[in-house]
């Protein structure tokens, strides 16, 4: 069994005095995808609120590649963990090489501005995911899909081991969901930990190695999506009479996809 | 050390407009000696520029005083208040990711206001009342962020809401100082430094508000790409490695003793800090990088143009508030009208 790259161990945390996560631990390897599935107030993104420090954990504890989490500056926790967010609206008329770049953040010191060879990673993150042409193009001006590709550019500019993804397919078209679950099949392949939270009950059989089903903010199951997404566990968590689908596509793969019946 | 060597393919991140900034420099360097000449006595330009190039003696008494001690003061006050209300506009847009907001959003223009105003009513001198000016548009400025910073959450938002609740605390103080002013001599002093005017500048002023406002821009021009990290929002802002409360700090403090030094100088003058920063957006893209220089020099030439009509348009001079207002109104009008259809 590869070794664990991230640990985390009855994590727990909300906001001001509520609880809303109630110790959580999981642990993931290079190229482990772990999808977070629950219905909504399940407290999918508070963990990741938490993962990323945004809240304070009020117990658990975040290890990564050995070193606790609690112990590194912002500066050095961006080296660790990136962030793509729900896309945004974006006020100014920044090009995607520009908001790329920013990620340098992250390597650069307070009075510090990019210097040419951060400009040149940051075209390179835009190359990995085949966006190249838009490097001067202003990112308010793009479709869902890109945005979506450029926040994922700027989270590889940060050269982290762990992207974390709040729900990148929401809102996004059928075409354009496909494009983001590709990019982040390359990234794990890449050996990247992947963690992307989700209201697609089948999102997970296209991308993830891992699920953690939650409810309540509590662990309902923890596995491989094969394992804990049935026909049960479904029911349990939606509360509405699900069925889990197999089919073999024309190009003789094995699909699972999630009906409500 | 050998020069790095850019693997960037031709054509990409190429700099749109490079005429810009070289034109602007120009302009920033022509501008005032062709303003020199603008006045209220009928200097003309040889007589000027005798006096520059060749000293007091070549020219009659009166040119050097009125250069040294009337015009020159004037003009790099103009350029002065110009550039800094544009730097300052520039960083409270980015930080509260809005193009409409100016360098006031925090209340730092009418605190100084009522400052200046009590001063006045106490009939302090022109050192008091800049002084006072100064110290209430800090202290104003201090107290939004000590409200809005109480807020967990969304700091930006709870510091825009007691902005605007401190901004209409000091209009309503002045509004109560001008009613018990004695309206012969103390309302009009009041009421003409609320115009704003540059008339009165002399070199004491200038080098009042000189030193804070250098400081401030200095300041904002080394923050100029963490200014771009702001404009994300707090949580991406936090997620690639920025503290985005000590940025913010940092900036509001720097725009904050900007506005104020250019308001104990000039008075209430708007437009300048919303508009140039708007254009010089357009015009050089989002980057602040590139875009707060650009907007510096821009607005300094803007304000100098603007002064140069307000003494030059008509016999009696024009507040210089009243000018950027008929100025800038409608073209910000026309801007947001040409960008709807594009």
């Amino acid at each position: 069994m590869a070794e664990l790259e991230l640990q985390v161990s009855d994590l727990r945390g909300g906001y001001g005095k509520k609880e809303v996560v109630h110790g959580l631990s999981f642990g993931l390897a290079a190229g482990d995808v772990l999808c977070l599935l629950g219905p909504n107030g399940c407290g999918k993104s508070t963990l990741l609120k938490l993962l990323l420090r945004f809240l304070p954990k009020t117990a658990g504890r975040i290890i990564c590649r050995g070193v606790d989490v609690d112990r590194l500056s912002r500066r050095q926790m961006a080296r660790y963990f990136a962030y793509i967010p729900q896309r945004d609206q974006a006020m100014f008329a920044y090009t995607a090489l520009e908001m790329v770049t920013m990620a340098r953040s992250a390597y650069l010191g307070n009075m510090q501005t990019p210097k040419p060879e951060d400009i040149e990673i940051a075209y390179d993150c835009l190359c990995q995911l085949k966006i190249q042409h838009l490097a001067d193009f202003p990112y308010f001006k793009m479709s869902g899909g890109q945005r979506q590709l450029v926040l994922i550019a700027r989270a590889l500019c940060q050269k982290t081991c762990i992207l974390m993804m709040d729900e990148p397919t929401a809102s996004l078209d059928f075409a354009n969901q496909q494009l983001i679950n590709d990019a982040i099949n390359e990234l794990a392949r890449a050996g990247k930990i992947v963690i992307v939270t989700t209201h697609n009950p089948a999102q997970p059989f296209a991308i993830a190695s891992q699920v953690l089903l939650m409810r309540e903010g509590q662990t309902l199951s923890l596995g491989p999506p094969q394992q804990v997404l049935t026909d049960e566990s479904l029911e349990q968590v939606y509360g509405i009479p699900m069925q889990v689908v197999t089919i073999t596509d024309r190009k003789q793969n094995q699909r699972s996809i999630c009906l409500s019946v | 050390m050998s020069k790095h060597q850019t693997t960037l393919p031709a054509g990409v991140a190429r700099l749109r407009r490079p005429w810009l900034l070289p034109l602007l420099i120009a302009l920033s360097l022509l501008l005032p000696l062709l303003s020199l000449n603008i006045g209220f006595y009928g200097a003309t330009l040889q007589q000027i520029y005798a006096y520059l190039l060749h000293g007091a003696e070549a020219v009659e008494p009166n040119i050097p005083v009125i250069v040294r001690n009337i015009r020159v003061p004037r003009i790099a006050a103009a350029f002065l208040i110009g550039a800094g209300l544009a730097v300052a506009g520039a960083a409270y847009q980015g930080m509260f990711k809005n193009p409409l907001v100016s360098p006031d959003i925090l209340g730092v223009s009418q605190g100084a206001g009522l400052g200046a105003c009590l001063a006045l009513l106490l009939g302090w001198s022109s050192f008091g009342v800049q002084a006072a000016a100064f110290c209430f548009g800090v202290v104003t400025v201090f107290l939004t962020y000590l409200i809005g910073s109480r807020a967990k959450f969304g700091q930006a938002v709870s510091l825009v809401l007691a902005g605007t609740m401190l901004r209409e605390l000091c209009n309503a103080s002045i509004t109560v100082i001008k009613y018990v002013a004695d309206p012969n001599d103390v309302l009009p002093a009041i009421t003409y430094w609320l115009m704003g005017s540059l008339s009165k500048v002399d070199t004491s002023d200038l080098l009042f508000s000189l030193t804070p406002m250098a400081l401030g821009m200095l300041a904002l021009f080394l923050l100029r790409w963490r200014l771009n990290l702001l404009t994300l929002g707090d949580e991406e802002a936090m997620a690639i490695g920025v503290d985005p409360r000590k940025v913010r700090l940092a900036a509001i403090l720097a725009a904050t003793i900007i506005s104020a030094g250019a308001v104990c100088l000039g008075g209430l003058i708007g437009w300048v800090g919303l508009m140039v920063p708007h254009i010089a957006r357009g015009l050089a893209g989002a980057d602040y990088r590139r875009m707060l220089p650009v907007a510096a020099l821009m607005g300094g030439c803007f304000l100098l143009v603007m002064d140069d009509l307000a003494r030059s348009l008509m016999a009696l001079e024009i507040p210089i508030g009243v000018l950027t207002a008929l100025f800038g109104a409608p073209f910000f009008v026309m801007l947001i009208l040409r960008r709807g259809k594009a």
